[in-house]
């Protein structure tokens, strides 16, 4: 039996995406899923949570967002800031989809990583590496800066 | 002729430039009613009653520190606005009651408010004197397991509230608006006399 021929066909699809994202050359082809970086927002001393803000642009085929992982917080989930009649209630989303040709913004307010049990204070100035787990397509590491919010 | 301009427009012109430096067009400010007064713990251990605050306008805000996106941003907002607000020549002062008075000590509140700069005097107390505010207020709060680390979120009310020198609640502002929103307000406010 060649090999994979017992693996169904999306899952296969999906590991040659895998495989194919592997290879590339390292700067070439535009990469179909853009993630521009915003920012981690800085924290007070003794603080053990923060917030990681950035934006997803879908160029590629359907996706979704199912989890982020980074070393400087024990765990790293997405929730959204759902504002209803003046009350802000914090929902946890397990998979943020990614339709083909969708701009997401995780913004203040709205969309957020949050990143709990820090493991150590984040001051500005410093960088905060986060990888981002998706349905579709290979994990992705973007590296946010630490910043003061600046208020707008 | 032409070098004379139509009384009309330079007196529309003189008008725009003063509009500019004076009362802002926006918002326009409501009268809510009596703002009820409450005594809780400043975030130096001393009993603070928001009485003694007459006289300026306060900038209200209910929030916690271990909240991760929206009560950040909101201080952040709240101190540039009084930042802006000071600049114009008002005086406002900022206030900010904890609605997780367990983990919110004065001690954390100093901490925090400390890193934000804020303008302003922190506020906690015992569960059930923030209770008793709240409901005084029209604040809602509801502490709510979450699965990660602090393993809870309080979902809030997260409207600043202005209340005039008079004692008056005066205009509910929503998250996302921005320090100029709120530093025009007070600006009205001083316009009013």
């Amino acid at each position: 039996m060649p090999p994979f021929d017992h693996v169904p066909l999306a899952d296969r699809l999906a590991l040659a995406r895998h495989v194919l994202a592997l290879s590339a050359p390292r700067g070439e082809a535009p990469t179909p899923l853009e993630i521009t970086p915003r920012f981690v927002r800085a924290t007070p001393p003794g603080a053990r949570r923060t917030a990681a803000y950035l934006t997803l642009r879908n160029a590629g085929a359907d996706d979704a967002l199912i989890g982020a992982r980074s070393a400087a917080a024990a765990s790293v989930s997405l929730h959204r800031s759902a504002h209803e009649g003046g009350v802000m209630r914090m929902e946890p989303v397990e998979r943020l989809a990614l339709p083909s040709g969708a701009t997401v913004e995780l913004e203040p307010g709205g969309l957020h990583l949050m990143l709990e049990e820090l493991r150590v204070p984040l001051a500005p100035g410093a960088t905060v590496a986060v990888e981002l787990l998706f349905l579709n397509g290979p994990p992705r590491t973007v590296e946010l800066p630490v910043l003061r919010e600046v208020p707008k | 002729m032409s070098g004379r301009v139509p009384l009309g427009l330079a007196l529309a012109l003189t008008a725009l430039v003063a509009g500019c430096r004076g009362v802002p067009s926006e918002p326009a400010l409501q009268d809510y009613g009596a703002f009820r007064d409450f005594e809780l713990t400043a975030q130096t251990g001393e009993r603070f009653d928001t009485a003694s605050l007459r006289g300026r306008p306060i900038l209200l805000f209910f929030g916690y520190t271990a909240c991760p996106d929206v009560c950040p941003t909101t201080l952040s907002r709240l101190g540039e606005a009084v930042r802006l607000a000071r600049a114009d020549g008002n005086d406002p002062i900022a206030v900010f009651v904890t609605v997780d008075p367990q983990a919110d000590t004065p001690t954390r509140l100093t901490e925090v408010l400390g890193f934000f700069e804020f303008p302003g005097v922190g506020l906690t107390g015992t569960p059930e004197e923030i209770d008793a505010v709240r409901e005084s207020t029209g604040i809602f709060a509801a502490k709510t397991p979450s699965e990660g680390g602090a393993g809870y979120v309080v979902d809030h009310t997260v409207s600043v509230l202005l209340v005039d020198e008079a004692g008056r609640l005066r205009y509910l502002f929503q998250t996302g608006d921005p320090p100029r929103l709120m530093a025009d307000a007070v600006a009205r406010l001083a316009a009013e006399g």
